[in-house]
């Protein structure tokens, strides 16, 4: 397995498309430090920091998941090299599992630059403001007058935004399923993922404030309240949970994804 | 004595209703070089794909190397196959392919990236990205991807597609050598039936995804040998005036009557000359024998 991941990563390295979809989150993710900063400072007022909310990690990261679930599994589809795995002594369970495990190292490179962004403003002790709510790394910004800067506190910040990051790859563990049902269609893999991501995402908060039933039972996946809601104060056992949501998630979007692969005609 | 290294055992396919391969059963033994025959749409694509685990067949079973069910995942690693197209990053060069393929397959050895470039021909393409390759230079870095783990049985498809004639030459040679100095077994397709016949040691002729023959160069020339079919009624005299006046042994009496001169096929009027010289009388005279092209057709039972 661990071949296929090297092999994976000396492809993605050679590969503009990742690099070109790194610069971008990493302006978005200056962006909307920038903004938030300047909310923070009263240079800017919220209704006119609305349009950035695109670029928020929130929408970001489910747009950009998408593409490169589609380009690691549909582009792997269209130039053989998935043949060229399964013709040496990978079977498919492991070439599902190594993907799996390249996807949610590259989710949480491209999160990267958000929680970068996060810590290094937190760590300048400028005044930030919360513009966007469901946005974690933007969140953690908004606590610079509140928490402190300290070795504990930077280490809780960093688990926060790599949970954070696995939560963002088991919302669009989906798509990656996706991925090897479409095979070389990677189009309609980023276009229907993001679509279907953003719409469970939209309405699982919309259900969860109407009952707490199902609150509860979206709190069982990756688009539950705790997971958007983590801050320096969150407790551990909660922090825990939603990292356990995530892998468990991942773990199930991989099975299923074998499942729906295992006896799969390559062409 | 050739050990088997590959048996399948009645494989068929269907896709909805369309049966692609019906109880396939073929034998391959190690250090030959297998031909498979067949038209567009026989089933020599889906057949190998079965072999390489990328299809699974509806029924069936197959042996590799020994091993069966879920075991044959393994072994799979000594095959090596280019299968249509070859699977290739076009971003990366040559070199950089095969690299990628070696990572892939966890092969240590560095140096064979530039042997095996050498030996398809490739090893002057610098930094040219395969993008920029014409169809029979990424089919020659195909099959330096298919040598790559140095395997025991390798799987061509139609790997001559797209070469120029000396491209051809070239490719047939390595095969053979492949197949002589390292003792590779080797399952290719092609519909170049003149080209198979120039390296291939077995045959398999498929047709609408049925086995219609498997044999062997030895088998086959003898079935597509040319001779004069010589009809008398007197087959003693004819056989002593081939013998004395001729100076040839080479011919067969059949158990209809009739003889079947190997030699003179082309001197058809030296033969004549002398029959007619020593009054043998003849009641036919034929030129018999099939190309490969004409016994394929009728091994296919198409006219």
């Amino acid at each position: 397995m661990i071949n296929l991941i090297k092999a994976d990563f000396y492809k993605i390295h050679r590969s503009v498309i990742y690099k070109v979809l790194f610069i971008i989150m990493a302006l978005c993710g200056v962006s909307t430090t920038l903004v938030s900063h300047f909310i923070g400072t009263g240079d800017m007022d919220i209704a006119s920091a609305s349009s950035a909310g695109l670029l928020t990690d929130v929408v970001m990261l489910n747009l950009v998941s998408c593409i490169v679930a589609g380009q690691l599994v549909c582009g792997d589809f269209e130039n053989k090299l998935i043949q060229s795995a399964l013709t040496g002594t990978s079977g498919r369970f492991t070439l599902v599992c190594s993907k799996m495990i390249t996807y949610t190292i590259l989710v949480g490179v491209m999160a990267l630059p958000y929680a970068l962004c996060a810590i290094i403003g937190w760590a300048t002790g400028a005044q930030f403001g919360a513009p966007y709510s469901a946005s974690v790394y933007l969140k953690i910004l908004s606590e610079t007058a509140t928490v402190d800067f300290s070795v504990a506190a930077l280490l809780k910040y960093i688990a926060i935004a790599a949970i954070m990051a696995l939560t963002y790859t088991a919302q669009t563990a989906f798509v990656f399923m996706l991925a090897f049902i479409f095979k070389n269609k990677a189009l309609i893999v980023t276009a229907v993922g993001f679509i279907v991501c953003t719409f469970i995402g939209m309405t699982s908060s919309l259900f969860s404030q109407n009952s707490e039933a199902v609150e509860k039972a979206i709190s069982c996946t990756p688009f539950g309240k705790d997971a958007y809601t983590m801050c320096n104060s969150t407790e551990a056992g909660t922090m825990l949970k939603v990292l356990l949501v995530a892998v468990a998630y991942l773990a199930v979007f991989t099975c299923l994804t074998y499942a729906t692969f295992k006896k799969a005609e390559i062409k | 004595m050739a050990n088997t290294i590959l048996k399948t055992e009645n494989i068929s396919k269907k896709y909805g209703s369309n049966q692609v391969l019906s109880n396939v059963s073929i034998t391959l033994e190690s250090g030959k070089i297998y031909g498979l025959i067949g038209v567009n749409g026989a089933g020599k694509t889906t057949l190998m794909r079965q072999i390489l685990g990328l299809s699974v067949p509806t029924s069936g079973e197959i042996e590799l190397f020994g091993k069966r069910g879920k075991a044959i995942s393994k072994e799979r690693g000594r095959l090596g196959c280019l299968i249509e197209s070859p699977g290739l990053v076009l971003n990366l060069t040559a070199k950089q392919n095969l690299h990628l393929h070696r990572i892939m397959h966890g092969i240590a050895d560095a140096d064979i990236e530039d042997k095996l470039l050498e030996t398809v021909g490739l090893a002057n393409t610098g930094k040219k990205k395969a993008k920029d390759f014409s169809l029979g230079m990424k089919q020659r870095l195909g099959i330096a991807i298919a040598l790559l783990t140095n395997p025991e049985l390798v799987i061509l498809d139609e790997p001559i597609n797209g070469l120029d004639p000396i491209g051809v030459v070239e490719i047939r040679e390595l095969i053979k050598r492949l197949c002589d100095e390292k003792g590779m077994t080797i399952l290719i397709s092609s519909h170049n039936l003149p080209e198979l016949y120039q390296c291939a040691t077995d045959y398999i002729i498929i047709d609408h995804g049925e086995i219609k023959e498997q044999i062997t160069l030895e088998q086959l020339e003898e079935k597509c040998r040319h001779y004069l079919q010589i009809e008398t009624p007197d087959t003693d005299k004819l056989a002593q005036v081939l013998e004395s006046k001729l100076g040839t042994t080479n011919f067969k009496v059949m158990p209809n009557g009739s003889v079947q001169l190997y030699d003179f096929t082309d001197e058809k009027e030296k033969v004549t000359d002398v029959l007619f010289e020593n009054a043998v009388k003849t009641t036919g005279f034929s030129l018999m024998g099939e190309t490969l092209e004409n016994y394929f057709i009728s091994a296919v039972g198409k006219q």
